[in-house]
């Protein structure tokens, strides 16, 4: 059997993008090590809820952290490099691609970058009023006025 | 209109598609500080956050942080009221106000009247309340009769915001007994009968189950109830994983891991004693209190008192409450208004750094004015939620 870092596999998005990638990276995505230990993966994998676009920058991820990871546990040097990276990775991103990022690392079942992309939602939570929130995350306030008024009123000595 | 086979693609994704235990792992994350925002944002957002679930994912993703609890009574309500330190949802970057405020907590329950004299002690995410009386009838009386006994325990717990009772105690306590937490054990003293014998009992949270401690040989101070019935009256603190014990100018320590209590000699640790007549809390295991306008530490490694370096900006105090906030010290205090006819409560958080191993750094992050009040107030702690 050919070692981990020969070995390569195809893997396809939704909209017939296909992209070649060690055995290594494929791995770091749970489910696709599922379909290789299946011993399901001669072929491409299709992989049917993920675009090109979203796909390129996962595998982008995928092998960042196979080539810089940190040597074990106490390379705190090593951790820290590869924090900066994410960090630097996902201002990239507008919040659409955010989600279609979690979305994508979700069905592929890859937690460090689950973990990332659900951080920077929360980390842009802070410091905004309800209002900004909701043009940042596309919510609709579904609150009457009287009902807006009235959750503020409950705090309303205190936030007056 | 366009048929919805024309609706582009790319049309913005919501955040409430996400799955619902996608939205968790979002929302877990964010700091509690600023859930009141969040709940103003829309419906489905106020009630993620007001679910267990929430707290579970916070609990699994080890993104639990502590936040601050109040608990104040003023002469014109009936009940006391509970508070906790929160971002405002209404800021404006404009003003100069540190963003934080107090927000009172909405959970009327007969757990909250008997609260304002009893001791009180935070442990995970559960604010525990022992002894004292609960009977809300007397409430009036109480004020001025804060000595009646019972051996319940009540729990506030700090997620949900309810209140629900733990098992009692084994003995009747009022409301001037100590509690310490100690190696995640609540150790209560105090406040009992003095002619009972076991006077010290220990309360395992996780377990719920209660136990004795043999108590130690020492002299006590005495008070006397209502019914002048002598009252044992003690302090405890609870440091290093021991618990101390002060009596009427006797302290002694008890290591729980040896189920053994020692003598304080005046060579050794007499002088933590000065902490317990004052402010003081525990920090990462380390015994501050203030007095005189300045914060002091406890350095156990040579046994002596070393002042908070640094601490700079705050405005001047005539006492203030301190409470650990997960590495950090919280520090509130009471006020006059201008004009003298109100209280303002002050509320400032103090980031600590250790230099050169035998030094500790203060740091004033920010400190505000919270509330406007009539007058008195009694209670503050931290909670991990």
């Amino acid at each position: 059997m050919a070692s981990s870092s020969t070995n390569k596999f195809v893997l396809k998005s939704n909209d017939d993008v296909s992209f070649e990638v060690t055995e290594a990276v494929a791995r770091e995505f749970q489910v696709i090590a599922h379909i290789i230990d299946d011993d399901c993966a001669k072929k491409a994998i299709p992989l049917s809820n993920v675009t090109g676009e979203i796909l390129s920058k996962m595998i982008e991820y995928g092998k960042k952290h196979i080539e810089e990871a940190p040597v074990d546990e106490e390379d705190e040097e090593g951790k820290k490099k590869l924090q900066i990276w994410d960090e630097e990775f996902m201002k990239q991103f507008n919040m659409e691609i955010v989600f279609q990022l979690i979305l994508a690392s979700n069905y592929l079942n890859n937690k460090g970058l689950l973990d990332l992309t659900c951080c920077t939602v929360a980390d842009h939570i802070k410091d905004m009023t309800p209002d900004e929130v909701r043009t940042l995350f596309n919510v609709k306030n579904d609150y009457t006025t009287e009902e807006e008024e009235e959750i503020r009123k409950e705090n309303s000595w205190a936030f007056e | 209109m366009s048929s919805p086979s024309k609706i582009p693609l790319t049309e913005p994704i919501s955040i409430l598609s996400l799955h619902q235990d996608l939205l968790l792992n979002c929302l877990a994350r964010v700091s509690r500080l600023d859930y009141p925002t969040l709940s103003l944002v829309c419906k489905h957002f106020r009630s993620t956050i007001a679910s267990s679930e929430i707290y579970k994912t916070r609990q699994l993703l080890n993104r639990t942080e502590k936040c601050l609890y109040f608990c104040f009574q003023f002469p014109s309500e009936p009940n006391p009221l509970w508070f906790t330190l929160c971002r405002n949802p209404n800021r404006t970057v404009a003003n100069k106000s540190s963003g934080y405020v107090m927000v009172q907590i909405q959970s009327p329950n007969k757990h909250l009247h008997p609260m304002k004299w009893s001791d009180l002690v935070a442990v995970g995410s559960n604010i525990y309340k022992f002894g004292g009386s609960d009977d809300p009838l007397n409430n009036e009386r109480k004020r001025n009769v804060p000595w009646r006994s019972s051996s319940s325990v009540s729990v506030l717990d700090c997620r949900s915001h309810t209140w629900h009772d733990a098992p009692s105690m084994g003995m009747m306590r009022d409301l001037s007994a100590s509690s310490s937490l100690v190696d995640g054990k609540i150790y209560v003293a105090g406040g009992c009968d003095l002619n009972s014998s076991n006077r010290i009992e220990v309360f395992d949270p996780k377990t719920q189950t209660w136990g004795y401690v043999t108590s130690p040989r020492i002299s006590v101070k005495e008070t006397h109830n209502e019914f002048c019935v002598k009252r044992v009256l003690v302090e405890t603190l609870g440091l290093e994983g021991k618990l101390y014990l002060f009596g009427n100018g006797e302290f002694v320590v008890y290591n729980p891991k040896e189920d053994s209590w020692s003598p304080i000699g005046m060579e050794e640790d007499s002088d933590i004693s000065c902490a317990i007549n004052n402010r003081h809390c525990v920090v990462d295991d380390v015994l501050f209190y203030w007095e005189k306008g300045v914060f002091k530490w406890y350095d156990s490694k040579v046994r002596s008192w070393k002042e908070l370096l640094g601490v700079v900006g705050l405005p001047a105090f005539k006492w203030c409450e301190m409470v650990d906030l997960g590495g950090k010290m919280a520090v509130w205090w009471e006020d006059t208004s201008p004009n003298g006819e109100e209280g303002q409560i002050w509320c400032a958080e103090i980031a600590l750094e250790r230099r050169h191993g035998d030094e500790i750094w203060g740091y004033v992050e920010w400190f505000d004015l919270m509330l406007t009040v009539e007058a008195t107030c009694r209670y503050a702690l931290s909670v991990s939620v």
